[in-house]
């Protein structure tokens, strides 16, 4: 995935990321490694997708449907420790019917500690089955797509 | 070793299995399980195996780390139940192992995983190749591919 350059995506650059939002790392967020928990970068990757899919001020899931998570890849790259915090940058890759990948990467400074892709589908509440995006929802989306930023530093 | 022709969501596939409890707290404003802990239940698949002090994996100045997780979402766990959890060794490498995990609800399959996992120097922090104790515990853990 982060070698995904075909199209100028560069998922390890702050660069490409349009939605950006911070996460104080936690104590408790440690293992006995040391470090941040696996499954902790999950949690921030969820901090940083929520105020983007269900931002109050500009709705995205249309009423009586609501977006969930149907597919995660993540690659560790670098570890991440306590004190400290995560700036997790978000970007939209790729908008189908009624699913969306959203990309993603965890920075501690200048350091790119993972990058992760997930699947995201819009389903309707009662019956739990995806439903299409309606234009509106396309175009928000639309509007965070990732920047591209040309060839691969790496 | 790589097995192939695996069946993610049958239980026949794993080698070892651990029970987790779902906690109130797992679940989200949504009444269901948050994604997240989808990955603090593969990991206590995992480090059943990977740190059961009954057979230990690690040699002394090693531990082990992620690299990878793909995670697939086939469906939804709800509070209040119980998650079992299959764990099986895909392939063994050289200083890297690649693990599938099933996270079942009774009969249904909620999610499958693989992730690679390293085995790190604990002073180097850099990658260490497997003793041929932990090469073979691992391959004894081999999942069980399906018939054809």
């Amino acid at each position: 995935m982060p070698k995904d350059n075909t199209d100028g995506l560069n998922a390890t650059r702050r660069e490409t990321y349009v939605r950006w939002n911070r996460d104080l790392v936690r104590y408790g967020d440690t293992d006995r490694q040391g470090h941040v928990n696996n499954a902790v970068f999950s949690a921030f990757l969820d901090t940083g997708r929520v105020p983007l899919f269900f931002d109050p001020d500009r709705p995205l899931a249309p009423e009586g449907t609501t977006f969930v998570v149907a597919g995660l890849t993540i690659d560790f790259r670098a570890e991440i420790t306590w004190p400290g915090q995560v700036d997790i940058g978000t970007a939209i890759k790729r908008i189908g019917n009624s699913s969306v990948t959203v990309i993603q990467g965890l920075f501690t400074g200048d350091i790119c500690a993972a990058v992760a892709e997930t699947t995201v589908v819009l389903i309707d509440n009662a019956t739990r089955r995806p439903l299409p995006f309606p234009q509106s929802t396309r175009d928000g989306l639309a509007a965070m797509s990732y920047r591209p930023t040309g060839r691969s530093q790496g | 070793m790589t097995v192939e022709g695996l069946a993610y969501t049958s239980r026949d596939t794993y080698a070892r299995w651990t029970r987790d409890v779902i906690r109130y707290a797992d679940t989200d404003r949504q009444g269901h399980v948050n994604n997240a802990v989808f990955s603090t239940f593969l990991e206590t698949g995992r480090v059943d195996i990977l740190y059961n002090p009954e057979m230990p994996l690690a040699p002394e100045g090693a531990a082990w780390v992620i690299a990878r997780l793909a995670l697939d979402f086939r469906a939804e766990l709800r509070w209040p139940g119980a998650v079992d959890i299959g764990t099986a060794v895909k392939k063994v490498g050289n200083s890297s192992v690649t693990l599938v995990q099933g996270l079942f609800d009774g009969d249904v399959c909620a999610a499958t995983a693989e992730t690679v996992i390293v085995l790190m120097d604990e002073a180097t922090r850099k990658s260490r190749p497997f003793p041929d104790y932990t090469r073979n515990t691992l391959m004894s853990l081999a999942c069980h591919a399906a018939a054809t």
